[in-house]
């Protein structure tokens, strides 16, 4: 929602000026309120006790002339004649008395007492049968005086009927209630409250309006009336001919009667009524004058914002020579204009700047914009060349794994070649090698010794062809085998190889150092070969060595672990070290150290084939150092290998 | 914007103003009701208020007339023409939908033009003036005709032997009691009875009933016809009860509502008997509810103007309900041919007078009995 300073102006005034009056009219209006019931109540619980004492007051005089004559009559023995008047005096001297019969055992009418103006009447009341009259016929079984409401026989008025015994007789006196009514309007005319009697049946028997009471109006059905007749004083709101009342209920003692002081709620509350019109009345005019002061002070403060905002519109249109301060009796508003102005003049002056500095910035956007035309015509063709250059390149890869793959291709043919040519070649070779044997054996005596230094060159050389075969095919062998890897403990392989390379270290003096091996993985197999071929060389190679030293170890590196295989025996020279790994290649004679020249091209194989690779160092005379790496196992294979198995016997733990 | 807003501030605050106000915007059926509250004949006044009163609490209670409630406006016409007359006018102006009164035929017959004359209907409980029937005006009532009553008592006196009749009545109500009394010799003569001697009273003169009794000859008359308001009737039956202790006394006066009145009769209410439009020994479960209802929330029984009172009512809300509009209201109460009464179906003429049974109802021993 968007506010503009008028309403900001006349909102302000409002809240400034209802809020309060809201807060404290209401405040008020409920203090008042509060007061005003307690004080009602107060005041009608009071007045009704009062009027109570004074209708039991009144009623005692009646009473107590009724008693008296009773007393009276019973103690004196007038003759019917004395009666008589005596009744008609009483009458006619108590107003309070609609009449006075005297009855006999029968109930029937004897004397009867009428006001001087119904003597007339008395004709008719003598000899009238009262025996039904209940409260008679109480008074005369208990021996004392009984009272119930009646109505006049005369008037048709309700009246109050009072008999006591008398002999055998009884008298019954008729009280009027309108006094009742009488003292009533006394008490409560002067403070505003109307009261009334009610008798135990909810009929009104007593108002200050007669008429009220002749209509003989039933309350029976009145919450507060009940409520009263159980002996509680009542406070409470009732309604009565369609208006809304506040009064009090108690019960008159020894009356058995309700008696009802009550105030119209209108009037009771006539003060919170004066309180509301008051706070009406004030809401009414601050609101009459906050709009008139809002719009007062709206088109005073407009006035030079409405300037303010022109200023602002000829800024937008770049005008600032027509620029001036506005004049305002508010400072706030003459130092916002001229810091208005100052800006204006900021503004102007950075704009001619701003301008100037453009007029550059356009020349040598234009210049930059010529030398990156000419930087995009290079890099077109620098991108082409590339593009030219990466084709060229991506052919030539191709080409080479095109021939990587016929490469490997014709190895493994060749390699699948020498396994089927040493073994095909073997049993013939073997033929030949036992006939020359079986011909030295058999012949030899017939033999000329160049005949038996000939046989036994071909038994030879086919003892040494075979051996060649021999490695030839385990060469091949271990180039066909698949590999099977799982985690392997070298520790337990370098053991076995050396328990079996044991016959040929009988009678020497060999120091064997075996280091840390971890676990790694491998085809179990091939890498036992790797060990047996690696430790087979070193304990070949330092036969001549006073004290052969062989050490064994690892070393633990990010791609895996490093395994080497040391020693001080005949070493070699560096310069063949190209032909080291090479098949049926020797950098020893024969004679000097046995051997077909396979073994270390097995081990390069199996390396190879584990994704490994193997390295030497070696110094003639010195000894030699063979170094391979494997992928790692895992760290918790160690503990298998510990156990005397190179393969880790958890099926869980194998790759 | 800002003046629309002041204006919404202003009409928010001026309805907080009327909210504070205690302006009555009831929007409750106003209906009226006339009777003898006070005087002579009250008993019958304020029985039919007291019954008409139960009737609007009893409708409000159970939701109101199609969800307005009745709001009853009470005035007295102190058995008095000229109140009555008063009374209907001051209704008139606090424009009730319908009157439900008066009590007496006097009272009916004058406060009539006065009701047509507002086009308010009438719908009377106790009403029997002849006068008033087979015409098609703004009266309706509950009770039969004068006619119906007085050839009843006649024919009833003749079935209990009876047939010398002296005659006493009250020339207050002589629109009631001339008339029935006119219609009873006819009838009576008619049927062989004899008039044995007819005395008259204003009970607005105190009149001093024994000389009265003393003319009417009781020594030739095997009943005494009495035609007064409750009160009198019985101080008349006393005087008859000193000459004549048993001698069969047949009242007009439609019996007597309240209790410490009964108790004033003494042995002299023996051998009363009245016509009744109400049978008071009625098991209908509808009579018996309102009878318990009634004894309970004005604390004394309800008489027979109590039970016509409260057929009145009925009536009236069964027109109510029919149309509430108060300018077709005499319409619809003619278009009502029959509604619920307490003791059955009550069942009106076009001109708006009922069918109803009449009973016998005889005073013996301080007790009511129905004899027919």
């Amino acid at each position: 929602m968007k506010f503009d300073l008028k309403r900001l102006f006349l909102l302000n005034n409002l809240t400034t000026a209802l809020l309060p009056i809201i807060c404290i009219g209401v405040i008020s209006i409920a203090a008042v309120k509060s007061h005003v019931v307690a004080d009602h109540d107060h005041n009608s619980a009071l007045l009704a006790r009062s009027i109570a004492g004074q209708i039991t007051t009144y009623l005692r005089e009646p009473v107590g002339t009724f008693n008296l004559l009773t007393n009276h009559l019973r103690t004196h023995g007038y003759t019917p004649r004395e009666q008589s008047q005596l009744l008609t005096l009483l009458a006619d001297s108590y107003d309070y008395f609609d009449a006075i019969y005297l009855l006999d055992g029968r109930g029937t009418v004897r004397q009867a007492g009428l006001k001087s103006t119904r003597l007339k009447e008395r004709g008719d009341y003598l000899g009238m049968d009262f025996s039904g009259v209940e409260i008679c016929r109480e008074a005369r079984a208990t021996g004392r005086l009984h009272w119930a409401p009646s109505v006049s026989m005369a008037s048709g008025e309700p009246t109050m009927s009072f008999c006591a015994p008398l002999g055998d007789g009884a008298m019954l006196a008729d009280l009027k209630l309108s006094d009742l009514g009488k003292i009533i309007n006394e008490s409560s005319s002067t403070r505003a409250f109307t009261a009334f009697v009610v008798d135990k049946g909810g009929r009104i028997i007593a108002h200050p309006d007669q008429e009220t009471v002749d209509r003989k109006e039933n309350l029976g059905n009145l919450p507060l009336f009940r409520s009263a007749l159980n002996g509680t004083v009542v406070t409470a709101n009732f309604s009565l001919h369609n208006t809304e009342y506040r009064g009090t209920a108690l019960l008159i003692p020894g009356l058995g009667w309700v008696l009802v002081v009550a105030q119209e709620i209108k009037l009771a509350m006539a003060p919170i009524h004066v309180l509301q019109r008051i706070l009406v009345s004030g809401l009414l005019a601050t609101v009459f004058l906050a709009m008139v002061l809002g719009q007062i002070g709206s088109r005073m403060l407009r006035r030079p914002f409405d300037e303010l905002t022109e200023i602002a519109h000829r800024v937008i249109r770049e005008d600032y020579a027509s620029v001036r301060s506005v004049p305002s009796w508010c400072e706030e508003i003459r130092i916002l204009s001229d810091t208005l102005c100052r800006m204006v003049d900021a503004i102007s002056a950075r704009q001619t700047a701003l301008n100037e500095q453009t007029e550059e910035l356009m020349a040598t956007e234009e210049r930059l914009r010529e030398l990156n035309a000419l930087l995009e015509e290079k890099v077109a063709e620098r991108t082409a060349s590339l593009e030219k250059a990466g084709e060229s390149m991506a052919a030539l890869n191709l080409d080479l794994m095109q021939r990587s793959s016929a490469l490997e291709d014709a190895n493994r043919q060749l390699e699948a070649f020498a396994y089927t040519v040493s073994h095909d070649l073997r049993a013939p070779l073997r033929h030949a090698g036992s006939f020359a044997a079986l011909l030295l054996e058999e012949q030899g005596e017939k033999m000329d010794e160049e005949g038996r230094q000939l046989a036994r060159r071909i038994v030879a050389s086919c003892g040494q062809m075979e051996q060649l075969i021999s490695s030839l095919l385990q060469f091949s062998r271990v180039a066909l085998s698949p590999v099977n890897k799982t985690v392997v403990h070298p520790g337990t392989l370098v053991a076995e190889v050396m328990a079996e390379l044991q016959g040929e270290l009988e009678g020497r003096e060999i120091e064997l150092v075996v280091g840390d091996l971890p676990p790694c993985l491998a085809d179990v197999i091939l890498l036992r070969q790797v060990w047996a071929n690696l430790l087979g060389n070193a304990v070949k190679y330092t036969k001549n060595a006073p004290v052969a030293r062989i050490e064994v170890g690892a070393v633990r590196g990010d791609d895996g672990t490093t395994y080497f295989v040391k020693d001080n025996g005949a070493g070699f020279d560096m310069a063949g070290y190209d032909r080291l790994f090479g098949v049926f290649q020797r950098l020893h004679s024969p004679r000097e150290f046995a051997g077909t020249g396979v073994g270390l091209a097995i081990v390069a194989n199996i390396v190879k084939r584990h994704g490994g690779r193997i390295w030497a160092d070696a110094r003639v005379g010195e000894g030699a150092e063979f170094r391979f790496t494997l992928p790692a196992g895992p760290d918790d294979a160690a503990d298998g290998g510990a156990a005397g198995s190179a393969v880790d016997s958890d099926p869980a733990r194998q790759v | 914007m800002a003046p629309r807003s002041a204006l919404l501030l202003l009409f928010t605050l001026f309805l907080a103003f009327l909210g504070s106000c205690s302006c009555d915007l009831d929007k409750a059926i106003k209906i009226g009701f006339v009777g003898s509250i006070t005087g002579k004949n009250s008993d019958l006044g304020v029985a039919e208020r007291d019954a008409v009163q139960l009737a609007v609490e009893n409708v409000n209670s159970s939701g109101g007339i199609n969800g307005r409630m009745l709001s009853l406006i009470v005035r007295d016409d102190a058995f008095t023409p000229e109140r009555a007359a008063e009374a209907v006018e001051s209704l008139a102006r606090e424009k009730v939908a319908a009157i439900i009164g008066p009590t007496g035929s006097s009272m009916a017959k004058v406060a009539l033009p006065v009701a047509a004359r507002n086009n308010i209907v009438l719908v009377s409980p106790t009403s029997s003036t002849n006068e008033l029937s087979g015409k098609d005006d703004h009266f309706f009532r509950v009770m039969e005709p004068n006619q119906l009553f007085a050839r009843h008592l006649a024919e009833t006196c003749i079935k209990l032997k009876i047939r010398r009749v002296a005659a006493i009545y009250d020339l207050q109500n002589r629109t009631y009691t001339v008339e029935i009394f006119q219609e009873f010799r006819d009838e009576f003569t008619r049927r062989g009875g004899t008039i044995a001697g007819v005395q008259s009273f204003d009970s607005t003169t105190a009149p001093v009933f024994m000389p009265l009794v003393e003319k009417l000859g009781l020594a030739k008359a095997d009943g005494v016809m009495v035609l007064a308001s409750s009160v009198d009737s019985i101080n008349i039956g006393q005087q008859i009860r000193k000459i004549d202790p048993r001698i069969p006394i047949i009242s007009g006066a439609c019996g007597i509502a309240q209790r410490d009145l009964v108790q004033q009769a003494g042995k002299s209410i023996n051998n009363i008997i009245f016509t009744l439009p109400v049978n008071s020994r009625c098991a209908k479960p509808s009579y018996t509810t309102f009878h318990d209802a009634f004894a309970k929330r004005f604390n004394y029984q309800p008489t027979f103007a109590a039970v016509l009172a409260y057929d009145a009512a009925q009536a009236v809300m069964a027109g109510l309900r029919k149309n509430p509009d108060p300018q077709r209201f005499r319409e619809t109460m003619k278009g009502i041919r029959s509604f619920p009464g307490l003791q059955g179906e009550v069942e009106l003429d076009p001109f708006g007078d009922p069918h109803r049974n009449l009973y016998i109802l005889r005073y013996a021993e301080g007790r009511e009995e129905v004899i027919e």
